[in-house]
C-alpha cells in the first residue's frame, strides 16, 4: 500500500475502495470480540489510527506504534476529533524496536492489521516473538493481512480477480503488497494458541486471534 | 558430483531470472531477504549490506565469487539500491531490521558494514551508528568495484564513487524499454494483423538500440535542460524541443531505411512506408519520454518546474569529506588545510540528496528555484514519491 501510504490524506478512502469497505468490517470485528474497559492493547501498525479509535470507543487504553510519522499526524487528529485523548497514545516507531522500547508482560491484546504483509518473513518472526514477551500470560494476539489462498484452485481465482486491480497498482507505485504464507504456523511457532479464525471465501484476507501460551 | 549439478542448476535459473528481471526490470522482485554466506566466512570477514531485488543479489554474490563474506538482504520491498533509497523504500530501520533479524553480530568480532553508496539518500549513517552500534561505510558504488575496493583497503578511487552509462548498462536500459514496448501489442497483432507482428517487433528494438547505444554521441544538449524551456506539456516531447531535436536524427535514418527497403525490395506502397514512419516516430517518442532520466549520469527532464540547488553552509562545513564519499557525480572537493568543502559542478548534480542527508554538520541544504531552503531534516524525512515530491516518509 506504498502509494497510498506516500498519499496519508487519501489512505482510508485508498483502503476502503480497495478493500471493498472490508477493512472497517474487520476492525469493528476486532473490537467487539476482544475490546473491553481498561484493556491494555498495542495496536502495530496504527496507521491512521482506525483501528484505535474504534478500540479506544469501547474502554481500551491503545498504545498505537507506526513508522511512519505522517499517518501518525491523521491518527493524532482523528483521535482528538474523536475526543479520545485519554484512551489512545501514539508512537512513531519501527516495530523492530519492539524490544528496545517496550516492557515485558505489558499487554493483554495486541493487534496488527494489514502490517504482517509489509513485513519480510524475518520481521514476521521478530515480532511475534515481541508480541510473546509484551503480552501478558493469557494476553492476546489478533493478526488481520492480506494472506495467500490455502489451495491452488483458489489461488488462481484469487488471481483472476485481483490482477487487473494489481495491474493498476504496479502502474500507479511499482509496487505492490507481498500476501502472507502460513500465517497461522507462523503464529503458533511463536507460542500461542489459536483459538479464532476467520477467513474469506477465497482465504486471500485472513483474521486469526491467539493466546499467549 | 550432485552438489555440482545442483549447482549448475541454480547458476542456470540464475541467468534464465537476470534475463527476465533485466527484461521486466520496472517491476520489483523481491527475493528472500536476511543473511547468506558467500564462501567460508569466518570472525573478520566483511559484512555487506544489498537490497532484495533478485537481479542486484544475484549479481553481488558472483561478484564476490572467491570471496569469504556474509552479505545482509535488507528488505527493499524487491526493488533496487538506487530507487529503494531515494523513495523510502530502504531506510535506517531496514538496515537496523537485517541487523538485528539476522543474528550478524554473533557471527563476527568486529563491527564494520558495507553499505552501498547509492544507498547514501536513504540510509543515514550516524543514526545507524547510534541505533546499532555498527560502524556503517559507504562502499563502492558498483559492486563489481567491490573487490578492487576491498584489495585497496577500503578505500575508494574517484571511479568508483561515480556512477557510470556504460555500453552495458545503456543495452540494458535499452532492453527495459523495448521488452514492453514490443510485446504489449503483440498479442492484437499476433491475433488480428499476423503479418505485422516481425516488421513492429524490429522496429522497436532497432530504435531503443540506436538510442541507447548512441547516446554517448547526442549532442550533451540533447539531455541536459538549459535556460530555453517550452510552454505546458509540450516540453515533454522531444519533438517540439529544439534542444533534443537530435534524437530524431535517429529516427530520420531508420524512415530512410524503411523507405529504401520498402521501395527497392519489398515493392511497399508509399502509405505503408508512411504508416512504419508514424508508428516508428511514436516509438522514438515514448523511448525517449524522459530519456535524461532514463540514464543514471543525469536528473529527470519531468520536473523542471522544481529544480532544486545544493547549498553549502562554510561556517558549518568542518571538511570530514562524508559528501564527497557519497556524491554519485564526484561534485565535491575538500581543501584539506582549510578543512572545507567545495562544490565543483552544480550543473552535475543529480539532486540524489545523499551529502544533504549525511553530512554530520547539516551543513549542506537544497534550495528550490523560489530560494527557499529545505532543511536537511526533511530531506530526511520525506522521501520522493514517483511524482518527485518529497511525501513518502522514511
Amino acid at each position: 500500500m506504498k502509494a497510498l501510504e506516500s498519499a496519508p490524506r487519501r489512505y482510508d478512502l485508498g483502503i476502503r475502495l480497495l478493500s471493498f469497505g472490508h477493512i472497517d468490517k474487520v476492525h469493528r470485528r476486532i473490537a467487539e470480540k476482544f475490546a473491553a474497559e481498561g484493556v491494555r492493547v498495542l495496536d502495530i501498525g496504527c496507521g491512521t489510527g482506525s483501528l484505535a479509535v474504534v478500540l479506544a470507543r469501547r474502554g481500551a487504553r491503545v498504545t498505537g506504534i507506526d513508522v511512519s510519522p505522517q499517518m501518525l499526524d491523521i491518527a493524532r487528529r482523528k483521535v482528538e476529533q474523536a475526543g479520545l485523548e485519554q484512551g489512545v497514545t501514539l508512537l512513531q516507531m519501527s516495530a523492530i524496536d519492539l524490544d528496545e522500547r517496550l516492557e515485558a508482560d505489558s499487554f493483554d491484546l495486541i493487534t496488527g492489521t494489514l502490517i504482517f504483509s509489509e513485513l519480510s518473513d524475518d520481521e514476521q518472526h521478530f515480532v511475534l516473538r515481541q508480541c510473546h514477551r509484551l503480552l501478558v500470560d493469557g494476553g492476546r494476539l489478533v493478526i488481520a493481512d492480506e494472506t495467500v489462498p490455502p489451495s491452488w484452485p483458489k489461488r488462481l481465482l484469487h488471481l483472476l480477480v485481483r490482477l487487473p486491480l494489481l495491474v493498476v497498482t504496479y502502474i500507479l507505485t511499482q509496487t505492490t503488497t507481498h500476501a502472507v504464507r502460513d500465517l497461522e504456523s507462523k503464529i503458533a511457532a511463536a507460542g500461542f494458541e489459536i483459538d479464532w479464525r476467520e477467513a474469506t471465501l477465497l482465504g486471500d484476507f485472513q483474521t486469526v486471534a491467539a493466546l499467549r501460551r | 558430483m550432485r552438489r555440482s549439478k545442483a549447482r549448475t542448476k541454480n547458476a542456470v535459473g540464475g541467468y534464465l531470472s537476470d534475463v527476465l528481471q533485466t527484461a521486466l526490470r520496472f517491476l520489483p522482485f523481491p527475493v528472500k531477504t536476511g543473511l547468506r554466506r558467500l564462501g567460508n566466512p569466518d570472525r573478520r570477514s566483511p559484512v555487506f549490506v544489498t537490497g532484495n531485488f533478485g537481479l542486484t543479489v544475484r549479481r553481488v554474490a558472483r561478484v564476490l565469487r572467491g570471496i569469504d563474506a556474509y552479505l545482509l538482504v535488507a528488505n527493499t520491498r524487491g526493488i533496487n539500491v538506487w530507487c529503494a533509497a531515494a523513495g523510502g523504500h530502504f531506510t535506517t530501520d531496514d538496515v537496523v531490521s537485517v541487523i538485528k533479524t539476522s543474528g550478524i553480530g554473533d557471527l563476527v568480532e568486529h563491527r564494520r558494514l558495507i553499505l552501498p553508496q547509492l544507498s547514501a539518500t536513504g540510509v543515514e549513517r550516524s543514526a545507524l551508528e547510534e541505533r546499532t552500534g555498527w560502524r556503517p561505510v559507504f562502499g563502492p558504488v558498483y559492486a563489481e568495484d567491490i573487490p578492487a575496493y576491498l584489495d585497496n583497503h577500503y578505500r575508494k578511487t574517484e571511479r568508483m564513487r561515480t556512477v557510470r552509462f556504460d555500453l552495458g548498462q545503456r543495452l540494458e536500459m535499452a532492453v527495459m524499454w523495448a521488452f514492453p514496448i514490443s510485446t504489449i501489442p503483440l498479442v492484437p497483432l499476433l491475433v488480428w494483423w499476423r503479418g505485422l507482428a516481425l516488421p513492429f517487433l524490429a522496429l522497436v528494438w532497432a530504435l531503443a538500440l540506436l538510442t541507447f547505444v548512441g547516446f554517448p554521441w547526442l549532442p550533451r544538449r540533447a539531455v541536459v535542460s538549459s535556460e530555453h524551456t517550452l510552454p505546458g506539456w509540450t516540453r515533454y516531447l522531444i519533438v517540439f524541443d529544439q534542444r533534443s531535436q537530435k534524437v530524431l536524427v535517429v529516427w530520420a535514418m531508420l524512415v530512410a531505411g524503411l523507405a529504401a527497403y520498402g521501395r527497392l525490395a519489398a515493392g511497399w506502397h508509399w502509405t505503408a512506408i508512411l504508416g512504419w514512419g508514424l508508428a516508428g516516430l511514436a516509438i522514438a517518442l515514448l523511448i525517449s519520454l524522459d530519456l535524461a532520466g532514463s540514464t543514471p549520469v543525469y536528473k529527470s527532464g519531468l520536473h523542471e518546474d522544481r529544480l532544486l540547488r545544493v547549498e553549502l553552509d562554510l561556517d558549518r562545513c568542518e571538511g570530514r569529506a562524508i559528501c564527497q564519499q557519497v556524491c554519485p557525480k564526484n561534485c565535491y572537493e575538500i581543501d584539506s588545510k582549510l578543512h572545507k568543502a567545495r562544490i565543483l559542478s552544480e550543473s552535475e548534480c543529480v539532486q540524489c540528496g545523499a551529502c544533504i542527508v549525511q553530512c554530520p554538520e547539516d551543513a549542506l541544504a537544497f534550495v528550490d528555484p523560489v530560494g527557499r531552503r529545505i532543511p536537511p531534516e526533511q530531506i530526511r524525512k520525506y522521501k520522493l514519491n514517483l511524482t518527485g515530491d518529497r511525501v513518502v516518509s522514511a
